[in-house]
């Protein structure tokens, strides 16, 4: 069997058979996959810490007819910091849902760069943060733009006339910001204000310095957060389930 | 497939067995059927006595045939001490130690956003009533993996304002376990986990 060397980010794992797992990963060369690790399951197995979510990991895999098999693995990121309160793990497993979502296996033309921002964003979530949602919304949009559809806040992405009176609303099904007058014949606009949507378009270019320290009004951060999870959620195409327990849990009313 | 169809009917029930794939639903199929009637019935009978008879204990979720399993109704066991489990599984694996005298409360499951299981679908609510009810300690014995600790980190944020200790069985090294062999994640979660010698 021929094989080859990468590395890769579990984003989700499944159990298959009696004692494996299959889990779906980022790699850099070949975007999303999924890989086969038998005996996962069997306990004091090298294995199992690998298919835990938000790990990153050095793998040898063999290709055989229909799956790929990992057959020497080393981890090389845990991102602990990720696993001390209920709000990190929720936003990670968010974090990989979407991804999982948003990607398409074998399709790997962003692969490189996708899979550095996931990493990057995995760093910066185990930092302090004054607004935790930051980082995860900033990765959701650049992951969007680096797959070719992000979002649009200097023109009306109905109309294309220029925003001079500023926006009234987000669209996911049109592209983005919406102006006025086209925002009331839009079904999925959500309205914002024109802080909102600066925020946004602010939050798509920050660097790291500025994730972890912006720390906008509270109404107009919920309003940023849930235009760009239902921008996400249409690219997709699919319910993402995890974005309920994040949000109960960020709110405080988890149960 | 070319089976006959109470045949095929008794493969694809199997199929839908965890473990069980299309090979080795084929062959226990063919094995029932070569079986004597009397056997057959048996294990029919005792598939559905287990669903007829077996509920959830009314003081710890664990399944149980009685209202109140015998763990719970054991008055030799210590009731201020409760170890939570995900699964009967666990409860099982932590009597097999002779080792643990309190009582247990069974999640039947753990917290896992992506497959839609939230705290309102395991038995947490059921949890709180017996906490407050004079258990001093408890102890989450819940797995190492996301899910786990999500889960572990939720019901420790809900029970410490009731005033009981909650504390969490160590994760590291498998006994017998090799240190150079241990990945990165065990290695950090049995630094994190170090107490001192004495
Ligand atoms: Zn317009
Ligand atoms: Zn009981």
């Amino acid at each position: 069997m021929p094989t080859y060397p990468t590395q890769c980010l579990v984003l989700s794992r499944r159990d298959i058979g009696e004692n494996d797992r299959c889990v779906t990963v980022l790699t850099p060369e070949f975007g999303k996959r999924n890989f086969v690790m038998r005996g996962a399951r069997r306990s004091g197995s090298k294995l199992s810490g690998a298919t835990e979510p938000f790990t990153r990991l050095k793998v040898l895999i063999a290709t055989g007819k229909s799956l790929d098999v990992v057959t020497q693995c080393e981890i090389t990121a845990v991102y602990s910091g990720l696993r001390t309160s209920v709000a990190d793990l929720a936003a990670a497993c968010y974090l990989c849902e979407v991804v999982d979502a948003l990607l398409h296996e074998h399709d790997d033309q962003s692969a490189a760069a996708v899979f550095n921002l996931m990493c990057h964003a995995f760093n910066l979530m185990q930092q302090p943060a004054l607004w935790p949602d930051a980082v995860i919304n900033a990765t959701l949009l650049r992951l969007v733009t680096e797959l070719g559809y992000g979002p649009r806040y200097d023109q009306c992405s109905c109309c294309d006339e220029p925003l001079d009176n500023g926006p009234a609303a987000f669209s996911a099904s049109n592209g983005g910001a919406v102006c006025r007058v086209c925002a009331s014949g839009i079904k999925d606009a959500i309205a914002l204000s024109a802080e909102a949507v600066s925020l946004i378009a602010l939050l798509a270019s920050a660097g790291a310095r500025t994730l972890t320290t912006i720390c906008p009004p509270e109404k107009q951060a919920a309003l940023a957060t849930s235009a760009i999870h239902a921008y996400v959620q249409f690219h997709a195409g699919r319910i993402i389930k995890s974005a309920e327990f994040l949000h109960a849990v960020r709110a405080g009313r988890e149960s | 497939m070319h089976y006959a169809k109470p045949l095929a009917r008794l493969v694809n029930e199997l199929e839908r067995l965890p473990g069980v794939g299309p090979k080795s639903a084929q062959r226990i199929a063919f094995h029932i059927l070569r079986q004597p009637q009397e056997q057959s019935r048996l294990l029919a009978e005792a598939i559905t006595a287990v669903k007829e008879n077996i509920r959830f204990c009314k003081e710890c979720s664990n399944f149980t045939d009685q209202e109140i399993c015998d763990i719970c109704s054991d008055s030799r066991r210590n009731h201020t001490l409760l170890c939570v489990v995900a699964e009967t599984r666990d409860l099982i694996a932590m009597e097999k130690t002779n080792e643990y005298r309190g009582l247990y409360h069974v999640l039947q499951g753990l917290i896992s956003p992506v497959d839609n299981v939230t705290p309102d679908l395991l038995k947490i609510r059921e949890l709180f009533p017996r906490v407050v009810n004079g258990v001093e300690e408890v102890i989450l014995a819940l797995n190492p993996t996301a899910e786990g600790q999500t889960t572990a980190l939720y019901l420790a944020s809900k029970l410490r304002p009731l005033g009981v200790r909650v504390t969490q069985i160590a994760h590291g090294l498998p006994a017998g376990g090799d240190l150079d062999y241990a990945d990165q994640a065990t290695l950090i979660s049995a630094l994190q986990w170090r107490r001192e010698i004495t």
